[in-house]
């Protein structure tokens, strides 16, 4: 399980599940933690070690986040037991990873034969994902792209896994055993395509629930093409800008959404002028559109696609150069 | 005072604009505002994550620089920090105010008294 993933869970048992700012600021120093850790375990730290020195480093979540909810309430005092709460969480938090960690070191010397029987156990309670994809017409689109995030619960705790892959000549596909059949999951599929508008799935069955999982069908529609051109905060062509299309909401509300997580695979890069051919939305479409400039972050932005032929023009936030 | 005493001393006089300048050069979380003042201190400045994030709220509060969570590098949701028009006044007034300080203060230690 990630950390975002257990942080997710954590705030799911304990709080509402609504994004709020008191489990922000904890997600927020969380994030910082995780990236010393993965820093050391980039230098090769095994992973108790990486655990540790960046606990050294960083020192205590609880006061980090004690300080900046008093900030964030311009010390309020009422307020203050939140923080308290607050507190509690980021130490259970600690020591669930703290057994996490322990825990992956044991199942690490586990002895082999005994995991791979496991592993033939889980798999075989496992049903494939497996289905179709068509034009408008019924007829079969192979080489588009299934992006599928799968959502489970095992043990009450939440787990978030993507998946990849493409469809044949006559338009299937198919993930070999995949989908738990039993227990809380949730499956997401976006089926992504040049020439049709992207098409997404959600999906959630609770446990005793049945879920289909097999003989899927995705109609997809034909798309709009246009052109995306990326500028910078000068207004200078961004040659050779990231782009990946993360979502749409059509013209009657629907809503189609690309899991960030699952997207690497759609990944593209404008030309040399910050250009690029885009035909996976359809004319009126609100759509998300990531970009993402040479050694910048993602940024997300919301477009309208314009007529077929037209052209679509995304400013991407980060500044030009230093002003002094 | 040890070199240690010094550099925290140094950064509880000057977190504020060293993280104002490090947000012109664009959006970024606490953590790359961490590593970018370390490695572009050559290894001089060690910002406190106890100092680094009431700082980034304290900035926020004031108008000085605005959030928005997003995908990270590693790919995981963080929260982004960006310098808003207000905050960029600002750190032209406390960029002017350190420079002047500065030179005032070499002034001092640069003083010879004349020679009788």
């Amino acid at each position: 399980m990630s950390w975002i993933n257990f942080t997710r869970a954590l705030r799911g048992r304990v709080s509402p599940p609504a994004a709020s700012g008191e489990a922000n600021i904890d997600e927020e120093l969380l994030f910082h933690f995780r990236s010393l850790v993965d820093e050391n375990l980039a230098k090769g730290l095994p992973a108790d070690a990486a655990w540790h020195d960046a606990q050294r480093r960083f020192g205590s979540l609880g006061r980090y986040a004690d300080e900046c909810r008093q900030v964030v309430m311009g010390g309020f005092p009422m307020l203050h037991k939140i923080s308290v709460a607050g507190f509690v969480v980021l130490a259970l938090v600690v020591a669930w990873l703290f057994s996490e960690v322990r825990s992956l070191r044991q199942a690490a010397a586990a002895a082999p034969a005994e995991k791979t029987a496991a592993a033939k156990a889980a798999k075989s309670q496992k049903a494939d994902l497996a289905g179709i994809v068509v034009d408008s017409a019924g007829k079969p689109i192979p080489d588009a792209h299934v992006l599928v995030i799968l959502k489970t619960w095992p043990g009450n705790r939440y787990r978030q896994e993507d998946f990849a892959g493409k469809t044949d000549e006559k338009g299937r596909f198919r993930f070999a055993e995949l989908v738990p059949a039993k227990g809380q999951r949730a499956v997401h599929m976006a089926v992504v395509k040049d020439g049709y508008a992207l098409t997404t799935t959600y999906d959630l069955k609770k446990q005793g629930e049945a879920m289909q999982t097999d003989g899927l069908k995705f109609t997809l529609d034909a798309a709009t093409k246009v052109t995306i051109a990326v500028r910078d905060a000068a207004g200078r062509p961004a040659g050779k800008a990231g782009v990946l299309p993360s979502g749409r909401q059509t013209a009657d509300g629907q809503d189609h959404v690309v899991y960030f997580q699952a997207a690497k695979p759609i990944e593209m890069v404008a030309d040399g002028d910050g250009r690029i051919q885009l035909a996976m939305f359809k004319r009126g479409d609100q759509a998300k559109i990531y970009v993402r400039l040479a050694g910048r972050d993602w940024e997300e932005h919301g477009v309208t696609i314009p007529d077929q032929g037209d052209m679509v023009e995304i400013t991407a936030d980060a500044p030009n150069a230093a002003t002094e | 005072m040890g070199e240690a005493g010094a550099k925290r001393n140094l950064l509880q006089g000057s977190l504020d604009l060293l993280i104002l300048r490090t947000l012109l050069a664009g959006p970024h979380h606490g953590y790359a505002v961490a590593k970018h003042l370390h490695q572009v201190s050559e290894a001089f400045l060690e910002v406190e994550e106890g100092s680094l994030y009431p700082a980034l709220h304290r900035l926020e509060r004031r108008g000085w620089v605005e959030s928005h969570w997003g995908p990270s590098e590693s790919n995981r949701r963080a929260k982004f920090y960006r310098l808003t028009a207000q905050g960029r006044k600002q750190l032209q007034a406390e960029t002017t105010a350190w420079r002047r300080m500065n030179q005032a203060v070499e002034c001092v230690l640069n003083y010879r008294p004349a020679e009788a």
